[in-house]
């Protein structure tokens, strides 16, 4: 009887330090390719990302179609000429927060996250790091990063014509919700 | 006098040219609020055709003005926006109507087991469909 209890307890506590994941489907992602006359932004807020508290494995995707521009013509051209959206759907990120110790998703506080991984966008991959702001507060989890992405990487091409208007770089901004999933 | 009759010609296709052009730029999107959609289907039908073939789904659906209809499983009202989760039946997935910011709607009325109808575009399929900037349908 009694090792029966151990055993349950035991299985308790190991559920317990199982790896308790943080979510969202509803995290917001801009950009500026702004560099002269025109503003060139756009922001989705629908991409899903998941953080493992555990061994901090951190995943982001997002439609490329649920970027909203303000001009119509310039969202058209966004997803035929520039990010080919129905050959390449999805925009991703997979990576790892390095310092995932030194957050504490269960203490209120501000804590900067060391994120490396691989982008994924237009087709190609590419490793990026860059520094996110956790803020831990109320029982509610909030992220944001900034970086900058140069589109000659990713193979997008800018003609000519217009290579004055749109920056070289797009500077790339996150927020994030999380909720806890729920098994 | 002939000169004179193209010269006429030429300024006319100019002006309808620059106002072709300034038309053209200045374009928005449509609010789905009024646009006419293309195709009406239940939450649950359309995210099984994307479950079950994802690239057939998505030429038949992506980009076109879609009116869904379902019963609300979650509303999620993180960072600024408000996405509705239609239930599809299956657990993992659902179909999040994303609300235009741009048009004015109440989101407090929106409640689990409501029966709902949302015209917006269809933007594809990552675990859920999503339809993005979604208008009400009374």
């Amino acid at each position: 009887m009694k090792k029966l209890l151990f055993t349950l307890l035991m299985s308790g506590a190991f559920f317990s330090l199982q790896a308790q994941k943080y979510f969202t489907k509803t995290g917001n992602i801009s950009f500026s390719a702004t560099s002269s006359i025109e503003a060139i932004e756009a922001s989705t807020r629908t991409a899903s990302c998941v953080v493992d508290a555990a061994t901090g494995n951190i995943e982001f995707a997002v439609l490329i179609k649920t970027f909203q521009f303000e001009k119509a013509l310039m969202q058209e051209h966004f997803n035929e000429n520039y990010m080919e959206s129905d050959k390449y759907p999805k925009g991703s990120f997979k990576g790892k927060i390095d310092n995932i110790r030194d957050i504490k998703f269960n203490k209120d506080g501000s804590y900067k996250a060391k994120v490396s991984g691989v982008l994924e966008i237009h087709g190609v991959s590419k490793p990026v790091s860059t520094t996110a702001d956790f803020t831990i507060g109320g029982g509610k989890i909030k992220a944001n990063a900034n970086f900058s992405v140069a589109l000659a990487d990713y193979n997008i091409k800018i003609p000519g014509a217009v290579s004055d208007k749109i920056s070289k770089s797009a500077k790339i901004s996150v927020v994030a919700d999380f909720q806890e999933l729920k098994k | 006098m002939k000169a004179k009759k193209v010269l006429i010609v030429l300024a006319i296709l100019g002006i309808a040219g620059a106002v072709y052009v300034a038309y053209e730029w200045n374009r928005k999107n449509p609010s789905m609020a009024t646009a006419k959609e293309d195709l009406s289907i239940d939450a649950k039908a359309l995210y099984e055709e994307f479950a079950l073939n994802e690239s057939a789904a998505s030429i038949k659906y992506i980009d076109k003005v879609i009116l869904v209809r379902g019963v609300v499983s979650s509303v999620d009202k993180s960072n600024g926006q408000v996405a509705i989760m239609l239930d599809t039946g299956d657990p993992l997935g659902a179909v999040m109507c994303q609300l235009d910011p741009e048009i004015s709607q109440n989101s407090e009325e929106f409640k689990e087991g409501d029966q709902v109808k949302f015209k917006g575009t269809c933007s594809g399929f990552m675990t859920d469909v999503q339809i993005s900037r979604c208008a009400v349908v009374r």
